[in-house]
């Protein structure tokens, strides 16, 4: 096992320390030029009182006969794996 | 009880699908062609559909990893059994993902629970208060025995993410509408994932083992000292000076607390 | 006022979408004012702080709750109206407004806009809700008139349950008149007189909004969706609202299907010529 407890453990952080001061020097510079707000997105509370034009319909209401299956090609792209994931 | 407030009690339930409107009916005037109870049950639509919504906003991924019908029958059902409390929806769901992990008819997509999870954490990282990420110069000023003793605070829109599955993969390639453009091997192994947001991007940032038991130890406010040696638990090799370096160029520190 | 606000013209305004956020700062279209909800804007930090800091150095804004539950029989959810002040506080808008309306009950929200009887009751409930809100907010508040599908037995009609709201609270009123409008064709709620039975002074915003018609059986409901544009019956009462209420701020309001920006902008232009027509046919109110 490669352990490192003879190893100042203090000169590996001031090495991580030096390593990321040079890291971000030139990657400050990049966020500052870019006039930037983030992702805006929708809100969650809203005055509508309907969106979905299907007032009246039972849409939400449980009924076991109308029982919606997962569409079978799920998703084509996302392959292998089944219902064990791998460690 | 007041009649107003038994009159909302019998409304708020029947709203949540617990009551049936036919049992409301004599509450309202009973305006013909449409009858009251159909009426009622536009409120009842109108309530469930209204938090439904916040869901899919939360949870674009998950909506589109399920279709929109699976999806609706499934927040449906969670929003009847997990109304919110509170009129703030930004962090509705918090227990959207336990409740998929349980839901019967997911169970052929194993991953889903994960993936709201990952979604639950950007989404908390997104509404969470503003920052400055700690400067990787503000370290420069401590000697090499108060860097061993020192506790670095992670980023307070810190969230950690684990799965054993891609969910990462999983998780960029839907974010835009027409899906993944590439294929993702769901055998491809688990994630470890930092989730925060130390500016005005939320960013997910996957890391080793050692690495994520290494941030563990440090939100718990332990020392460098103690995060190294839980880190090296997790992953023997564990570089600490380039692992260090890689998360504080990355802005993952909001603060830096001598011993 | 801190100096540096941003005039409140006489244009209509909109509702904030996030979807037209950019478009609203980079073309800065002439608009009187912009909408938010206020629960929207209750986050801690992020990305919906920083656009609306931006778009409230160049626009008057207006903050419009839609969830502190005015008409449930049960106190009011403090925790709620500390962040609605938060929000009053960090962006000073021009108005602040509710609905007359309630959504919270035995510990859940419903996110709906629920009706309330209109009756001596459900006016003591809600008057002393709105003057709790105007004494922890340090200003007057407006209410809004609700769209609804059912009717109670009521003592009071709407429009005289509002006027005495007013009275009672000294709170202005937002009137919607889609909401009369749907309320009308959904209960038969009466338009004739309803503008003439609210003060005159009451009136601190107008908003305008499309609603989709909904068939159930034979029989034609209408959903207060906002997601259309506001229909010829609508324009006209707020011709109407204008002849009565004079210029005061009006509103656009899309909550779904949303368009382009310029389609509202439109509509903004609509609301902009009927008032200045009106205007120019009525001796402007003293």
């Amino acid at each position: 096992m490669k352990t490192v407890p003879n190893v100042h453990l203090g000169l590996l952080l001031a090495a991580a320390v030096t390593g990321a001061v040079a890291l971000t020097a030139s990657a400050a510079q990049a966020a500052d030029s870019e006039k930037c707000y983030g992702v805006a997105k929708a809100g969650k509370n809203d005055c509508k009182t309907d969106a979905h034009s299907c007032a009246g319909q039972t849409k939400t209401d449980k009924d076991p006969a109308s029982f919606v299956e997962l569409p079978a090609g799920l998703c084509e792209k996302l392959s292998g794996g089944s219902t064990t994931p791998k460690k | 009880m007041s009649r107003l407030r038994e009159l909302q009690s019998r409304i708020a339930a029947m709203s949540l699908g617990r009551l049936d409107p036919e049992t409301l009916a004599g509450d309202v005037l009973d305006d013909r062609p449409i009858p009251a109870a159909q009426r009622l049950r536009i409120y009842r639509n109108n309530t469930q559909l209204g938090l439904v919504d916040p869901l899919a906003a939360t949870f674009p991924v998950v909506l589109q990893l399920v279709g929109e019908e699976f999806f609706l029958r499934m927040a449906g059902d969670f929003v009847r059994a997990h109304p919110p409390q509170r009129p703030e929806l930004l962090a509705y769901g918090q227990e959207f993902p336990g409740f998929i992990g349980d839901y019967e008819a997911a169970t052929s997509v194993p991953y889903l629970a994960d993936v709201a999870r990952l979604e639950l954490a950007w989404n908390f990282a997104y509404n969470a208060p503003d920052r400055e990420p700690l400067s990787p110069r503000a370290l420069t000023a401590f000697a090499l025995e108060e860097l061993e003793t020192l506790r670095l605070v992670p980023h307070p829109t810190l969230r950690f993410v684990a799965s054993n599955w891609p969910v990462m993969a999983i998780w960029q390639a839907h974010q835009s509408e027409d899906g993944p453009d590439q294929a993702i091997d769901l055998d491809a192994g688990g994630d470890m994932l930092l989730v925060y947001r130390p500016r005005q991007e939320t960013l997910i940032r996957k890391v080793g083992a050692g690495a994520f038991a290494f941030i563990m130890s440090l939100s718990a406010r332990q020392t460098l000292a103690a995060a190294f040696t839980s880190a090296l638990a997790g992953e023997s090799d564990f570089n600490v000076s380039a692992e260090l370096s890689a998360l504080l160029a990355a802005e993952i520190f909001a603060e830096a607390i001598p011993s | 006022m801190p100096s540096g606000m941003p005039p409140f013209s006489a244009s209509a305004g909109i509702g904030l979408k996030a979807q037209h956020m950019s478009a609203i700062l980079e073309g800065r279209p002439a608009l009187g004012f912009l909408e938010i909800h206020a629960e929207n804007y209750m986050g801690d930090g992020g990305a919906p702080h920083r656009w609306l800091s931006a778009l409230a150095e160049h626009y008057p804004l207006s903050v419009h709750g839609v969830g502190l539950s005015l008409g449930s029989d049960q106190p009011l959810d403090i925790e709620h109206l500390d962040k609605l002040a938060r929000v009053v506080e960090r962006y000073r808008p021009r108005l602040v407004s509710e609905h007359l309306a309630w959504s919270v009950m035995d510990g859940h929200y419903l996110n709906d806009l629920l009706p309330i009887p209109y009756d001596e009751e459900s006016l003591g409930v809600v008057a002393s809700h709105v003057d709790q809100v105007q004494e922890h907010l340090g200003r007057t508040i407006l209410v809004e008139n609700p769209a609804v599908y059912v009717a109670f037995d009521s003592s009071l009609a709407e429009p005289q349950f509002l006027a005495e709201l007013v009275g009672r609270t000294g709170c202005g009123l937002l009137l919607d008149v889609n909401n009369i409008y749907v309320s009308h064709r959904n209960v038969g709620l009466e338009t004739a007189g309803y503008l003439d039975a609210l003060p005159r002074g009451a009136v601190g915003e107008i908003h305008l909004a499309g609603h989709h018609v909904r068939t159930i059986g034979n029989a034609e409901i209408r959903i207060d969706d906002h997601g259309s544009p506001v229909c010829a019956e609508v324009w006209d009462l707020y011709r109407q609202a204008v002849a009565r209420f004079g210029a005061v701020p009006a509103l656009i309001e899309r909550d779904s299907d949303i368009p382009p920006l310029e389609e509202l902008l439109k509509e903004v232009e609509t609301a902009n010529r009927i008032r200045r027509e009106e205007e120019a046919r009525h001796v402007p109110a003293a």
